[in-house]
């Protein structure tokens, strides 16, 4: 571990505070500093072709890794504004999964809130002008760009086009083509030589897929301003990973993938970011019961923030209001489709 | 160069519909393995000619997320094996999924003839391509419909492929110069006849050209040009003047474009059938005997003409 801002950044109170507030209770277990500050000093910059076998056995093929962090792209801790933002998607984000699980588009437990966490703070990370590629069952993390609750819904439900004219908003594809979409994006916007870039967000088996690791291939040779977060389920494969990050913790994941982002505007290539579950826990599909804070990175967070400037009642208020959103949202789009006979 | 346009050859036409267009506008970028770049290279620069991408590279999908910023993607691509036509399929399907929207990928597919794969690049992906929902297909000939073609398709707002058999590639014929755009999904009258329709593609024209001069056959042959969509009322036209249709399918495999033809004739056209129509299919590979298919064509034809 370096002593640069950014390995503090990943070592920063919302991480170990998360942690020391979860409940000790069988399977969630406190994260020890040392399984955290694995490799943490290496940065976030991870580029190459990533292959990514077995959990006994990942080989994480690493063209250029960063030799340490680079304290150039630490922001330093988010904004109270930024915090709150951040929270909110996150609630709408869950809200609305949970909307269609009660209208019967899932099953309880089965969808995607584990991974949703790590993609709404990824997408959060993103500015205005960054292209977004995202699989359908993350569209959610759209929010962080703009599309409102209702359209949301109303694309998750297949009854709305997933993208709009300006090209800031792309989903509704199959995981395997988010990456070579994006690669594809990055070409025209290196061409442009602004300082806008592309990213993907893709649960990390996809790395392993032909299509993504050449596209990254195409990135990597052609120093394309790309940026794939790639989201993992397994916390043993985590830990062969140099440079990965908790996907639990929404503040670590936000910086990392800022980091990352602002790295590849400063110097052409593209960055592979790997979030997992550093710790230890049950397994996803199972689902986390009420108040179980410590298996729950939506709760952990809330439950951080109240004792970081955020007071019980304004987070509730929160809560309470991006229920009456979502409640809006779903009850606008059932009229909708009511009056379309769908 | 005649009073109409330069003799130039078939990949030639394709070189100067990609040079002109890319003048024109300056959305076109070419993405390829290597075939027409370096020259183009040359004149447009690396931003605009991206060559040198590895054969397995999804540039399907690369250039349908090129797109989405503006751009106008031309893709130099070899069917080999199931991913570039997966992607053409996902591309079409994408487009669809988001309500339609624009997404103008140009896909030029060479194929046909190479064996040293293993007979990979030798097959149809046309068989593949034509069903494949919201993709065009196209499928030129002749050098002034390469031209024409890939002109067509580098303007269309919808993903265009366009495929080039590898014994067109070194036919010289007359091409318009400046701008010359083929309207995609319109047939070419090859030959002017009365008494039989013969529609075929592909590499199958030049046998059904051979067949019909060897025979002095009386009959229209349409070169469909264009796959997905068909040119039905084309097809419509001349069967009502002929009352008789003979489909020459280049490859074994080939059956959707007949299947879709015989449909659209026997709902729209039963009443002036003399004759059923009937199906040949032809082996474009170069192991085939080119006499031996243009006899199973003279044979299906004096069949008919006579019926």
């Amino acid at each position: 571990m370096t002593g640069s801002p950014l390995a503090a950044r990943f070592l920063s109170p919302p991480r170990q505070s998360v942690r020391s507030t979860a409940p000790a209770q069988s399977g969630a277990v406190a994260l020890p500093m040392s399984v955290m500050g694995r490799d943490r000093g290496e940065g976030v910059r991870v580029v190459g072709s990533p292959r990514i076998g077995d959990e006994s056995e990942v080989t994480l093929s690493i063209g250029a890794v960063m030799a340490e962090a680079d304290s150039r792209f630490d922001r330093g801790a988010p904004s109270r504004a930024e915090r709150e933002a951040l929270l909110r998607n996150l609630l709408l984000a869950r809200g609305l999964e949970r909307a269609l699980v009660v209208a019967g588009h899932g099953m309880p437990g089965a969808g995607p809130s584990h991974q949703l966490t790590a993609a709404v703070s990824a997408a959060s990370a993103l500015e205005h002008d960054d292209r977004l590629f995202l699989p359908h069952d993350l569209i959610t993390a759209h929010l962080t760009r703009g599309m409102g609750a209702e359209e949301l819904l109303a694309a998750r439900l297949g009854a709305a086009p997933a993208t709009d004219a300006s090209g800031r908003l792309v989903a509704g594809i199959a995981p395997g083509v988010a990456v070579p979409l994006a690669a594809g994006a990055a070409l025209a916007l290196q061409a442009d030589q602004g300082s806008r870039l592309a990213s993907a967000v893709v649960e990390a088996e996809w790395l392993g897929d032909a299509a993504t690791a050449r596209a990254l291939e195409l990135a990597r040779d052609r120093a394309l301003p790309l940026v794939v977060v790639a989201i993992g389920s397994a916390s043993s494969a985590a830990r062969h990973v140099r440079g990965a990050v908790d996907r639990d913790q929404p503040e670590v994941v936000l910086a990392a993938v800022r980091a990352a982002a602002d790295s590849v505007r400063a110097e052409p290539g593209p960055a592979v970011l790997y979030c997992a579950p550093l710790a230890e826990r049950t397994a996803d599909s199972e689902p986390a019961p009420e108040g179980a804070s410590g298996r729950d990175a939506l709760r952990s967070y809330e439950h951080w923030l109240s004792s970081h400037g955020f007071a019980r009642e304004e987070l509730s208020g929160l809560r309470s209001a991006v229920i009456a959103h979502v409640k809006a949202a779903g009850d606008s789009l059932g009229e909708r489709m009511k009056e379309a006979g769908r | 160069m005649t009073a109409s346009g330069s003799r130039i050859s078939y990949t030639e036409a394709i070189v100067e519909a990609l040079r002109l267009e890319m003048y024109r506008d300056s959305s076109v970028v070419l993405l390829g393995e290597a075939g027409a770049a370096p020259e183009l290279a040359e004149l447009f620069g690396s931003d605009r000619v991206v060559a040198g991408i590895a054969p397995a590279a999804p540039v399907v999908l690369a250039a349908a997320g090129a797109a989405g910023e503006g751009r106008r993607p031309v893709c130099e691509i070899s069917p080999a094996g199931p991913g570039p036509l997966d992607h053409i399929a996902e591309l079409g399907a994408l487009r669809l999924a988001n309500g339609g929207g624009s997404a103008p990928v140009t896909l030029c597919l060479r194929f046909g003839g190479a064996l040293a794969d293993g007979g990979a690049a030798g097959r149809d992906p046309g068989a593949w391509l034509v069903g494949a929902p919201g993709v065009k297909v196209v499928e030129p000939v002749t050098p002034a419909d390469a031209k024409g073609l890939v002109t067509a398709a580098i303007r269309d707002p919808e993903p265009v492929c366009v495929l080039e058999h590898t014994s067109c590639l070194d036919s010289v014929g007359v091409v318009p110069e400046g701008g010359h755009i083929v309207e995609i999904g319109r047939a070419r009258l090859a030959r002017e006849g009365e008494r039989l329709t013969l529609v075929t593609h592909g590499a199958a024209v030049a046998l059904c050209e051979r067949a019909a001069a060897e025979i002095d056959l009386d009959a229209d042959i349409l070169d469909l040009r264009s796959l997905q969509p068909l040119d039905l009322d084309g097809v419509l036209a001349s069967v009502h003047k002929t009352g008789k249709l003979l489909i020459v399918e280049p490859t074994p495999s080939a059956a959707r474009i007949t299947a879709e033809l015989i449909a659209g004739i026997w709902e729209q056209a039963f009443e002036h059938l003399d004759a059923p129509p009937r199906r040949v299919r032809v082996d474009d590979s170069e192991l085939a005997d080119p006499a031996a298919q243009a006899e199973a064509i003279m044979e299906a034809s004096l069949e008919l003409v006579d019926y």
